[in-house]
């Protein structure tokens, strides 16, 4: 199904948390920051949330910066 | 509020914090660019009387780069002198036998216009404290009759409400005289007795007041020497600093009356201010606060203002009298508040000023209230 | 020596803010670097207690990994709102920011002027206003207004944070008479962000009474970043002893005529 992470559009299976997607993608999990439909998704949270179609997710990590 | 400044120094300076600065300290404090509370109470301790030529040079410089080599001119005209208060220093003293009396708006015209012949475009207007007898409605009148023959109309009368200092703002006041003669709580309960002037709290929140009324500037002090003159100049000019910094806007000004011979039997128990004295504290307060009006009466005499104009004073009056009405040939003379030593008119006080190499000041400020046509 | 003289401790001279003592009164920014793996040596180096870093999104194609990987324990972490264009976007990446569970310490950095990157003082405000209401330990980096850090005070900041010259200039501190004035008339920390390129005008900046300083691009961006951030530790340091010890005894000069007070007679 079809969802947008970070402005961009992604294909992804069916039937995935959001814990599952940053697995995925390899994100260091300790510290991502994830806003699902505009709202933060906290992270007690991401294991149990599913991710349905059109979603929107952005996903973020500190990096440097002044 | 300003309390609260006042009982956090009486705590961070005690009498032996006081009693221990020494010459050292104040050579610390004349090479500091600005000065902090405990700067300005080293200058007015007894360690800085020996250092008041180089007090003197730093406040002569400060005050010109900051004002220029001017001087601004105003009189006080005072409409009526019925009070209600008993203050133990004061002519005006509710049971002193003298002259009571009132200006009607006709002899307040025929004041204004005497006045205004002479030049001044500053007038203060003053009253004693009697709501009956001359109430903000009766001080509105006189302002709307005066207003305009002047560029500036002050006034020094009792502390009055936000909203009674709003109506007189409208009506053509544009500053506020009030001091609070002594910001010592238990010699101001001594001296003010009996009457409203016996509300200490009252009377120091009174220039908060008239800044959140819309006034533009303020003129703050103690009357030197009805108490421990240290303190007193340093709470003044902590009260001056601090009305600067909440109420930006408002142009403050310091004035230094010292205490003077009038109608009645009052001997202040504190330390007279002496000639060195007074210098001290103007010193002090210029190089405490470049900004800040510093203003003389004519409670001085001409040796001693003609030696002060030029060591930080910016504003004087001239041509002066204290007893109601009296500037025309009007009948209603009423008894003087004080004794002026200074009786020159204003042309010879001009003349001072000018021989000092000084400008001067006959109007510092433009009314963009509506005015009534006025002819310069 | 008079107490009153005393009234700073110089052995305990700690910055508090948000309820944290900080020793260190030399903050670093993480942007610039070369690499990642220079930064812990850098930070060891520079003695800092509080780092900065942004938030942005994650690129799968050049996965970076996450700064905090980076960063010594016990760091106090002011993540900023780098990318906020107004109060609202600062205001949410505030609240990202905290939902990873690093604090709630924000540097607030608002710029819709993207040619000198300078702050935007109206929509920092707005943002203090609302974050500070949020709970949240609120450092805005401001264009020097006394104005503006009199409502930043007001709105509840926990320091006020002026810049020295636009970021990334190294051009030390033209902003100083502007920045003396908020040491000055704001009771709040002072701490210089952005523009300080060299140890000697953190120095300056800390002799004047700045609070703390916080550098950045002339760490990163120095030929030897540790060596710079050494340096730097051991400036603000120096500057901060300066302006603890007062400034230096010059003698006023004594005279043996009174032009200006000969008026006055003996025992008036």
């Amino acid at each position: 199904m079809q969802i947008i992470v970070n402005g961009e559009a992604q294909e992804i299976l069916s039937e995935c948390t959001v814990f599952q997607l940053l697995e995925d993608k390899a994100v260091t999990l300790k510290t991502a920051v994830v806003e699902l439909n505009g709202k933060i998704l906290r992270q007690e949270l991401w294991q149990s949330t599913a991710i349905s179609a059109s979603d929107s997710l952005e996903i973020l990590i500190f990096m440097g910066g002044g | 509020m300003f309390y609260e400044q006042i009982t956090e120094w009486q705590q961070r300076l005690p009498e032996s914090s006081w009693a221990s600065f020494n010459g050292a300290d104040v050579e610390r404090v004349l090479v500091r660019e600005t000065l902090r509370p405990q700067d300005l109470a080293i200058l007015l301790s007894s360690a800085a009387s020996s250092y008041l030529e180089p007090m003197a040079k730093k406040a002569q410089a400060l005050t010109i780069r900051h004002f220029g080599r001017t001087i601004s001119l105003f009189t006080p005209l005072y409409l009526a002198n019925f009070c209600s208060n008993s203050c133990l220093y004061c002519s005006f003293h509710t049971g002193n036998d003298i002259v009571r009396c009132k200006l009607t708006v006709e002899q307040v015209i025929q004041e204004g216009e005497a006045i205004s012949s002479t030049g001044l475009q500053h007038l203060l207007l003053l009253t004693g404290e009697s709501r009956t007898q001359s109430g903000p409605a009766y001080m509105e009148e006189c302002v709307r009759a005066l207003r305009p023959m002047f560029a500036s109309l002050g006034l020094e009368v009792y502390p009055l409400s936000t909203e009674e200092y709003r109506r007189l703002y409208e009506a053509g006041i544009d500053s506020v005289t009030l001091f609070q003669e002594t910001y010592d709580e238990i010699t101001y309960a001594k001296v003010h007795p009996a009457g409203p002037k016996r509300n200490y709290h009252n009377r120091l929140e009174a220039p908060d007041r008239a800044c959140e009324a819309g006034i533009s500037s303020v003129n703050i002090g103690a009357l030197l020497g009805l108490s421990d003159w240290p303190r007193d100049a340093f709470y003044s000019a902590l009260h001056a600093d601090y009305l600067q910094r909440n109420y930006p806007g408002v142009e403050v000004s310091i004035s230094v009356p010292r205490l003077r011979p009038y109608a009645g039997s009052f001997n202040s128990s504190a330390t007279p201010v002496t000639d060195a004295g007074l210098l001290q504290i103007i010193l002090a307060y210029r190089l405490f606060l470049p900004r800040a009006g510093l203003t003389l009466s004519t409670r001085e005499s001409p040796q001693m203002r003609e030696n002060l104009l030029s060591l930080g004073i910016t504003r004087m009056s001239a041509g002066a009298l204290t007893s109601v009405g009296g500037y025309s040939k009007t009948e209603n003379v009423g008894s003087a508040q004080f004794e002026i030593a200074d009786e020159r008119p204003v042309p010879d006080v001009v003349r001072m000023i000018r021989a000092k190499g000084y400008l001067p000041n006959f109007c510092d400020w433009m009314n963009m209230r509506e005015r009534n046509g006025v002819g310069q | 020596m008079n107490d009153i003289m005393q009234s700073v401790n110089k052995t305990d001279d700690s910055l508090l803010i948000g309820g944290v003592n900080l020793l260190s009164r030399l903050f670093v920014g993480t942007g610039k670097f070369s690499s990642h793996e220079i930064v812990p040596r850098v930070l060891e180096a520079s003695g800092t207690q509080v780092v900065t870093m942004a938030l942005r999104r994650v690129d799968w194609k050049n996965p970076q990994e996450n700064i905090l990987n980076y960063l010594p324990q016990n760091t106090i972490l002011l993540p900023n709102t780098s990318g906020a264009r107004t109060a609202e976007e600062a205001v949410r990446i505030a609240r990202l920011a905290q939902s990873a569970g690093c604090g709630n310490w924000v540097k607030i950095e608002v710029v819709q002027d993207q040619r000198y990157l300078l702050p935007d003082n109206w929509e920092t405000i707005r943002a203090t206003e609302q974050l500070a209401k949020e709970g949240f330990v609120v450092l805005p980096y401001m264009s020097p207004d006394l104005g503006a850090a009199k409502r930043l005070q007001d709105a509840g900041a926990a320091a006020i944070m002026p810049l020295g010259a636009p970021i990334g200039s190294n051009r030390g501190l033209q902003t100083k008479e502007l920045i003396r004035i908020l040491i000055e008339e704001i009771s709040l920390p002072i701490i210089v962000d952005a523009g300080i390129g060299r140890p000697s005008e953190a120095a300056e900046a800390m002799e004047m009474g700045a609070a703390a300083v916080l550098v950045n691009t002339a760490i990163a961006t120095a030929g030897d970043p540790v060596f710079m951030a050494q340096a730097f530790r051991l400036a603000v340091s120096a500057g901060r002893l300066g302006y603890l010890a007062g400034p230096g005894e010059r003698r006023v000069a004594a005279e043996a005529s009174s032009p200006l007070t000969g008026f006055l007679q003996e025992g008036n």
